[in-house]
């Protein structure tokens, strides 16, 4: 007894640990971007943007949920998912204005928010200035990210959608995470 | 029975009231403050070096208690040396196959460890001040426990969390399940205060003396986690809490060793003259190589400034230049404090230069 009470904590953290890693490593939900898969996101009955939004509305992760949500539902053949019926038709901007409120709150814990934004910007077309100061607040906040450049993303996306397309296939150039 | 309100109070302070006042009240406002000015003139990079100057030296702290000092060693001998043997392999094996798990249990473990720290300091304060009347242990830790679950389960910047990982773990809640818990947490904590309250006014009735400075410790400590758990930046959170938390660590245990080398003469290893400033060189020291030793970035020691070189519109460095401009600044700055310092300490004319030479 003397031995258990004074190994509880250790005790308690191995054997939670141990149950959490069996369903990791037999649960599909634990891959590390299931939160931001359409199951989580654009579920009819509960998903985490519309959660997310009701109870706390002006929240960066909020709004940027609400982006990842939006950027599911827009583009050619997406408004037609079953998952995104039901929906109001996504806005022109409505991305962009969205991580924009993310970003605007000042939290900048949210890497993706920063990147997506730059993504978000090329994909508009805005201006070399807009893009390179979206870029340039990512680089400085998170240096040793091991995401692609932005630009460059971009520009294989449009190639593997250009591709795409001749050979019938098309891809959406939406990378957003 | 008559109440003397003076007999009712007993002050007790870990060090001294100066510095209790400072290090166990004023720090934690003192915390937010830095952790503000992070926020809206750092990049987030620069909480990194919180991690690095503040957080490293603070388990440098615990490993010159355990390992250094030989009434310790002697003691938990065992654990001391099983206890890196069974953690490390577990993080290997943890990073490599269940990073998800690994992360749940040490967001976990790491609140547990955080509100047991205000806890233990909450009962120094009761047993410097001979006010550790029966229960009071006890309802302490029921406090501490209601204090800070309800602030994971209520507060904006920890429901996001939870809310998240219920999801994934199709365990998904309806804003008015949520809601109702939240409702449910704040009323068994203010049930628990009711109670609490009445086991103090109960206390005093029978003549148990109480340490305002307890009290004051724990407001000041809860006031700093709550605050920050409604702001919606994670990195107030983290810098407000690491210096919290860290420079409150280190002290404790320099005060520790300090008062067992006053009583006992023993001292930690390679401690043997054993000072403040002493103390937190070898922790500084300890960070630098631990840091470098696991691969850390140079821009982690530098409060995210060779980061902002880069943003600079008129420098426009890139993260070379930078990186190199900031060696650079080091290797001129050290440089320049060597000249100076040489133009001053060989004055041959000085008789007490000339003592040693």
């Amino acid at each position: 007894m003397g031995w258990l009470r004074a190994q509880k904590v250790i005790l308690l953290v191995y054997i939670g640990g141990l149950t959490l890693a069996a369903f990791e490593l037999n649960l599909a939900q634990f891959e590390p971007d299931y939160l931001i898969k359409s199951e989580s996101l654009l579920n009819p009955e509960t998903n985490i943007a519309d959660v997310s939004s009701e109870l706390y509305p002006d929240r960066a992760y909020s709004f940027y949920y609400r982006a990842l949500q939006a950027s599911m539902c827009s583009g050619p053949g997406r408004e037609a998912q079953p998952e995104c019926q039901g929906r109001d038709p996504v806005k022109p901007h409505e991305i962009r204005e969205l991580i924009e409120h993310s970003l605007a709150t000042g939290n900048r814990s949210n890497e993706m928010a920063m990147y997506n934004y730059a993504i978000v910007l090329l994909q508009e077309n805005a201006t070399p200035e807009l893009v390179d100061a979206a870029i340039a607040v990512w680089r400085v906040n998170y240096p040793q990210s091991k995401n692609l450049d932005p630009r460059e993303m971009v520009r294989e996306a449009r190639q593997t959608s250009a591709s795409g397309n001749r050979t019938g296939r098309g891809e959406s150039e939406h990378r957003t995470r | 029975m008559p109440m003397n309100a003076m007999g009712t109070i007993s002050l007790g302070f870990i060090r001294s009231p100066r510095a209790d006042f400072l290090w166990f009240v004023a720090l934690p406002p003192i915390a937010l403050l830095i952790a503000f000015f992070f926020h809206n003139t750092l990049p987030y990079v620069a909480q990194a070096s919180v991690a690095v100057w503040v957080t490293a030296p603070h388990h440098y702290a615990g490993w010159v208690r355990g390992y250094g000092l030989d009434e310790d060693w002697t003691r938990w001998k065992n654990r001391l040396i099983l206890g890196p043997i069974i953690l490390i392999p577990s993080i290997v094996l943890g990073t490599a196959m269940v990073p998800v798990t690994l992360g749940i249990v040490f967001l976990l473990w790491d609140h547990q460890h955080s509100l047991m720290q205000q806890y233990g300091f909450a009962r120094i304060y009761d047993f410097k001040a001979g006010t550790d009347a029966a229960f009071t242990k006890r309802f302490d830790f029921i406090l501490s426990v209601l204090l800070y679950g309800n602030m994971l389960i209520t507060a904006p910047l920890w429901a996001e969390l939870w809310i998240a990982e219920l999801h994934r773990w199709g365990l998904a809640l309806d804003v008015e399940a949520i809601r109702q818990i939240q409702a449910m947490s704040w009323m068994i904590l203010g049930a628990f205060a009711v109670i609490y309250v009445g086991h103090v006014i109960a206390g005093a009735v029978r003549g148990d003396r109480f340490n305002p400075m307890k009290y004051l410790f724990l407001l000041s400590s809860y006031g700093l986690w709550y605050f920050v758990s409604w702001q919606d930046s994670f990195l107030l959170y983290i810098v407000a809490h690491r210096i919290m938390h860290g420079v409150q660590y280190i002290l404790m245990v320099y005060w520790y060793v300090e008062r067992k080398a006053d009583r006992t003469g023993k001292t930690p290893l390679l401690l043997s003259n054993l000072s403040l400033s002493r103390f937190l060189l070898l922790g500084g020291a300890y960070a630098i190589v631990f840091h470098l030793v696991t691969g850390g970035n140079l821009s982690h020691f530098s409060f995210g400034l060779i980061n902002s070189l880069q943003m600079d519109p008129i420098l426009n460095f890139s993260l070379e230049k930078a990186t190199g401009f900031y060696a650079a600044t080091a290797v001129s700055a050290a440089s320049a404090c060597h000249y100076y310092l040489d133009s001053y300490i060989w004055k041959i004319r000085d008789p007490q230069i000339q003592e040693g030479l």
